[in-house]
């Protein structure tokens, strides 16, 4: 089973849960600019998220 | 992660303010955010009629929203910018939005001015930059639907990271006459020029997205296509790279500026009526009646400069 992270019309695929901290750093994204969402709702930093989750991630800036 | 007001699970880590929240408790402290900004600027007061300029983005509906739960009279205007499926796509987000809340939303069509040109077509037809002739447009149709229908003041979603990557802008270029103008309120300088307002100028783009989140608003999420490579995007990028190191050095740098804004003000420009349309310019012919005119085939030689 691997977490599916959904970003920007990309899918990642991790193996093993982690806390949703960790996917920033892994996938080099700063958490300023950024929101994990599962199902919708926000994620805090220090949820560990399940090997089987499927999440979004955010991007919260705009330009203009 | 616990909330630091109730105990509850906290949703959000807001390091600027150090301080964890949960989502009911976020709500909360983003809306006393917002009510003293509007206090602390003296942006709306209470009984006027505000018109929200929304674009069918977090920002802007968040704005709405926020403002309709803080008790303001609030309608909105959407201005189609004619740019294909995403405006199709913005346009539908913020009439969903109004309907849901039972609000009015004008509607502004720039094709409507322009013998049915979107944005891109008259940038291209004209040589210009998309973003500035969108802006521009934007501008003058926000000011002219504001006075037309009788609002008292019109309010824009512009956030934290937008003042701050326009701050940093400034600076870099020393654009005296901008820094000048830059702040939560831009009052009317002219009967027919609307007061203008930002009342998320200190709430961080994270923290509006946030909110729309919470509250369950469909936002249009993806971008404009030709925001792609946008000097303000990348300096977003860094000023965040900053925040991340330094949690507050967005809100320092942008409140900093605000106390020694004064010292930037200059004389107000000595405004006229424009001979096309009768709004306000410095100039016998406004930007937007000279690009109608450059359109044409009929270009003046005494309109402003772009």
């Amino acid at each position: 089973m691997k977490m599916e992270i959904r970003y920007k019309g990309k899918v990642y695929k991790l193996e093993g849960k982690r806390r949703a901290a960790d996917i920033f750093k892994e996938l080099d994204l700063n958490p300023e600019e950024n929101l994990i969402l599962k199902e919708g709702k926000l994620v805090a930093p220090d949820e560990v998220l399940s090997e089987d989750a499927i999440v979004e991630i955010r991007p919260v800036i705009s330009g203009g | 992660m616990k909330c630091k007001i109730c105990g509850g699970k906290a949703v959000l880590k807001l390091r600027s303010h150090n301080i964890n929240l949960c989502e009911d408790c976020f709500l909360d402290f983003f809306k006393r955010r917002v009510r003293k900004t509007i206090g602390r600027y003296k942006l709306i007061s209470k009984g006027e009629r505000v018109l929200v300029a929304v674009s069918g983005g977090k920002d802007s509906l968040a704005l709405w929203d926020v403002l309709l739960e803080l008790g303001f009279e609030a309608s909105g205007l959407y201005i189609d910018l004619g740019i294909g499926g995403y405006s199709a796509l913005s346009r539908e987000k913020a009439l969903k939005f109004a309907e849901s809340r039972g609000r009015e939303l004008i509607i502004e069509e720039v094709k409507a001015h322009f013998d049915g040109l979107g944005i891109p077509e008259i940038a291209k037809r004209t040589s210009r930059s998309v973003c500035s002739t969108c802006g521009m447009i934007k501008r003058y149709l926000m000011n002219k639907a504001a006075l037309e229908r009788g609002f008292d003041v019109l309010a824009t979603g512009h956030n934290l990271d937008d003042e701050a990557a326009s701050l940093l802008g400034n600076v870099l270029g020393w654009r005296i006459e901008y820094l000048a103008r830059q702040h939560p309120l831009l009052p009317s300088t002219d009967g027919k020029l609307v007061r203008k307002v930002k009342p998320l100028a200190l709430c961080s783009e994270k923290e509006t997205a946030s909110y729309a989140i919470i509250r369950g608003i469909d936002y249009i999420v993806d971008e404009c296509p030709f925001a792609e490579g946008a000097t303000s995007i990348f300096y977003k990028n860094l000023l965040n790279r900053l925040e991340l190191e330094s949690p507050g050095a967005k809100l320092q740098f942008y409140l900093g500026f605000l106390k020694t804004q004064p010292l930037f003000r200059t004389r107000e420009p000595q405004l006229r009526e424009c001979r096309i349309c009768g709004y306000p310019t410095t100039l016998p012919v406004c930007n937007f009646c000279r690009l109608r005119e450059q359109l044409a085939g009929r270009a003046g030689s005494d309109a402003e400069e772009p």
